[in-house]
């Protein structure tokens, strides 16, 4: 495999994940401006442990999402008292601290960024994206993520069949972090060196892109929507200010005509039905 | 000592800001019964479900299930002491398919660990999926069953609506006019359905504006207007009294009920 | 004295804010629509400026066009986001609005690159000097033209036709309908006085720092948010108030903590305030309520 393959495959891969991560808390309802803040956290995390007591880099990747997993654990609860665009901008502002926190934090370099010593194989991050997405597809086959969808639709009648709404929320929220954690992780091992700045809202803009892009319906839309948001800059030609033009037109265009984004359960089905009647 | 109601509202009174929307108002169900509540619109009766379903809290009075005061209990729980119920304006997942929409009711009785991490859709046959499936076919619904609800008829949503309540497998269960937007035919079935889901074991309690249904369905009726009580008994009884016919029926119905008797 | 000095500088980037703080808060208050396009259309307006001047036009020419820039892009982004809103999930207008910003900020930077431009000084760069203070009358002059057009707002909300119509919309879009407002005039107008607002801003920042740039709106319109945020959602005074204290929130923590940890602060004050009192300061108990 040629080098500029491999680079686009990595890339491609770690946008995977971390539009998985975007995906979580969309499909409960919950617009997640601050993903590129726990991203910060499990790239530092893991880049730190794995710099400093010379772990493996697996064990990295497990604490870097695991600290992205305990932050949002113990913000949930009064985050998740907004909702709707209080709940945006308070992610939103939340990432802004997250990432200001790096900024100042010394132990990793502050503003002049973070040498991040082990490198990942191809191979592991590899397995590590194959991981994250047969998990995030068992799950959307669970009671787990039909319970998502009831809660973003009406969380009143949610609550009146018992669901624990809150509950719901809230692990939609932190397992969103626990996979933004993972693709921080994958990120600083990659590319072997992170300055806060890595990590603006720009970044999290764009994960929640590719999610509704693709459609929040389906695991399949946004991993569709990464592979687009990955591949599309690569394909057109120009400078990369026109490429961003005709991306943001892009955009602007399908959630004017296809609010739903590019892949939903209807679609699916029926091309399920199609090939049922063909075969 | 004779057992205790399913459902005992005990003096309940219900203000909205300053505006008195239930006031002082009691009855009961007894297990096994099937009770109208009626009255004219905005009488309070989608009110009374949303108290004893725990939408508001009370603002005086008591609610007790088969004894048990569930006046504080939080929403969520009261489900598990066997209240479900249907709501007035249909509210299911529009994108979901039937089944799915169904599957929710089932949480009461799937609510485990387990059962929210069971892969259930990867299974060849899932025993939540075939029971959603064999309710819908019972409710003559199977040909609907992998349609998103959105892309149905008004008639059959309604009915998912209350497949829904009954999945949950409630000792009572409160549907908010279950026969309006239904025409005769699914009217009829509906009837059908909700005698089945009587004979099963489960109590029903009842808002429903179209009274010959109300007469064929229910064994007694509670009459609100302004949120108090005016009247209660058969729909015979109901039907003489005054203060009904003057308050609620109207004239037409009134006529209409001398013509009859 | 150096710390007054700080003040008196933080309440004059405070007039920016408010006003980039208005524009936010009219349109949440009003549609409950998060327009983050506003930021691209301060810099378009600033930057649409600086190419007038710069081909030889009249300051009493560029600055209209500059304007007229704005309100034109303002208009274009409601017929693309909230015309489509209706019936679809709340974070699809803020993201097309996203989509726009992205959209305006590559379009400049194809056109003029991403270098800082140089925008000419229009007011004479007079200074008041009272007792070791300074304070520059461009400033000044900025900061009583912000308060002004707020004023001058909430009292087009309360005194005419249009305002009050703008209202009931705030309140209830279908009792407004009801009402026989036509909704669908009063938006599009809520759209050109939002860009005209954002444009002047632009332009104001322009003339006090005498710099554009295609990112000139980000950091501007991200404290205009915050701003909005801590004066209370929907709260046209409420954003004054805002606005002014992130100026000084921003100057005073520079002075105190050091420019690094500007962010955290400023942030950090939005993120407990919202969790907190999600209202905002000035924000009535409800907090999806109207407050304008
Ligand atoms: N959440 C609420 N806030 C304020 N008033 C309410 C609310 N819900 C119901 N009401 C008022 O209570 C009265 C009874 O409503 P409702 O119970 O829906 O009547 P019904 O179901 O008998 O037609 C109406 O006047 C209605 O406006
Ligand atoms: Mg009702």
């Amino acid at each position: 495999m040629s080098g500029y393959a491999e680079a686009i495959l990595l890339m491609l891969a770690i946008n995977v994940v971390v539009a998985q991560a975007g995906y979580l808390p969309l499909a409960a309802g919950q617009l997640n401006l601050g993903v590129a803040g726990f991203m910060a956290i499990g790239a530092y995390v893991s880049a730190f442990v794995t710099n400093t007591y010379d772990l493996p880099i697996v064990l990295g990747i497990v604490s870097g999402a695991f600290a992205a997993w305990l932050v949002a654990v113990l913000l949930a609860v009064p985050l998740l008292r907004a909702s709707g665009i209080y709940l945006a901008l308070a992610t939103f502002a939340l990432g802004q601290v997250i990432q200001a926190v790096f900024l100042n934090l010394e132990v990793v370099g502050a503003a002049a960024g973070y040498a991040v010593k082990k490198h990942a194989s191809f191979s592991l991050i590899m397995t590590t994206t194959a991981t994250v997405l047969a998990l995030v597809f068992l799950l959307s086959r669970t009671r787990f993520a039909l319970y998502l969808t009831a809660v973003k639709n009406d969380p009143v009648v949610s609550d009146l069949f018992g669901i624990n709404v809150r509950m719901i929320k809230v692990q939609a929220f932190s397992l969103g972090a626990l996979i933004a954690g993972v693709g921080g992780a994958l990120y600083a091992h990659q590319y072997s060196y992170l300055e806060p700045q890595n990590f603006n809202i720009l970044l999290s803009v764009y994960i929640v892109l590719y999610v509704l892009l693709g459609g929040t319906q389906t695991v399949l839309g946004p991993i569709l929507g990464a592979f687009f948001f990955t591949l599309l800059p690569e394909l057109l030609r120009g400078s990369e200010q026109w490429r961003y033009v005709v991306f943001a037109l892009f955009i602007i265009a399908l959630m004017a005509l296809r609010p739903q984004g590019l892949i939903t359960t209807e679609l699916l089905r029926r091309l399920t039905l199609r090939r049922e009647s063909k075969g | 000592m004779s057992k205790p109601a399913l459902l005992e509202f005990a003096e309940v009174s219900k203000l909205f800001g300053g505006l008195a929307v239930i006031t002082q108002l009691s009855f009961k169900v007894d297990a096994g019964e099937r009770l109208a509540l009626i009255g004219p619109n905005g009488a309070g009766k989608s009110t009374v479900f949303n108290l004893i379903s725990g939408v508001y809290p009370l603002s005086a009075g008591r609610i007790l299930i088969e004894g048990k005061d569930i006046t504080q209990m939080a929403s969520r729980r009261r489900i598990y002491h066997g209240v479900s119920r249907s709501f007035q304006n249909i509210r299911l997942m529009e994108h979901q398919t039937a089944i799915e929409n169904i599957m929710l009711g089932q949480h009461p009785t799937a609510s485990s660990l387990s059962d929210l991490l069971t892969p259930y859709r990867l299974q060849r046959r899932s025993p939540w999926v075939e029971e959603a499936k064999e309710a819908l076919a019972r409710a003559k619904l199977a040909q609907y069953a992998e349609r998103p609800v959105n892309t149905l008829p008004y008639g059959v949503r309604k009915r998912i609506d209350l497949l829904r309540a009954v999945m949950a497998r409630p000792k009572l269960l409160l549907l908010d006019e279950p026969a309006a937007g239904l025409n005769p035919v699914e009217t009829e079935e509906l009837h059908e359905q909700l005698m089945a889901i009587h004979d099963s074991g489960i109590t029903l309690l009842v808002v429903e504006h179209d009274m010959h249904f109300v007469d064929r369905l229910c064994t007694r009726v509670v009459v609100i207007n302004f949120g108090e009580k005016i009247a209660e008994g058969t729909m015979d009884e109901v039907r003489r009294d005054a203060k009904v016919r003057e308050a609620y029926l109207g004239a037409e119905v009134a006529t209409e009920a001398s013509d009859a008797s | 004295m150096l710390l007054l000095q700080q003040i008196i500088n933080g309440l004059m980037m405070g007039g920016i804010y408010v006003l980039v703080a208005v524009s936010f808060t009219l349109t949440i208050g009003v549609l409950n629509f998060l327009n983050f396009s506003i930021p691209g259309i301060f810099m378009l307006s600033a930057i649409m400026a600086w190419r007038a001047l710069e081909n030889g036009w009249h300051w009493g020419l560029a600055i209209p066009f500059g304007l007229l820039v704005a309100i034109c892009a303002s208009f274009v982004v409601e017929r693309f986001t909230y015309r489509f809103m209706k019936n679809v999930d709340h974070e699809i207008p803020l993201v097309s609005s996203i989509g726009f910003l992205i959209l305006f900020e590559n379009l400049v930077l194809v056109a003029w690159g991403s270098d800082q431009q140089k925008f000419p000084s229009l007011i004479p760069d007079l200074n008041i000097r009272a007792g070791g203070l300074i304070i520059g009358i461009g400033q000044m002059l900025s900061l009583a033209l912000a308060l002004l057009l707020v004023i001058g707002i909430s009292l087009l909300l309360k005194r005419t036709q249009l305002g009050r119509g703008i209202r009931a919309l705030a309140e209830n879009a279908e009792t407004a309908t009801l009402l026989g407002i036509e909704v669908h005039r009063i938006v599009p107008v809520l759209f050109v006085v939002t860009g005209l607002l954002t444009g002047i801003s632009g332009i104001l920042f322009a003339m006090n720092y005498q710099q554009v740039s295609a990112a000139m709106g980000d950091v501007v319109g991200l404290k205009g948010i915050a701003a909005m945020v801590i004066g209370g959602m929907g709260n046209i005074w409420g954003a004054i108030i805002g606005g002014l204290l992130i100026g000084l929130t921003e100057v005073l923590s520079i002075y105190f903590f050091g420019a690094d940890k500007v962010d955290f602060y400023v942030y950090g004050l939005f993120l407990v305030l919202i969790i907190l009192r999600p209202q905002g300061i000035l924000g009535s108990s409800a907090a999806t309520g109207v407050k304008l």
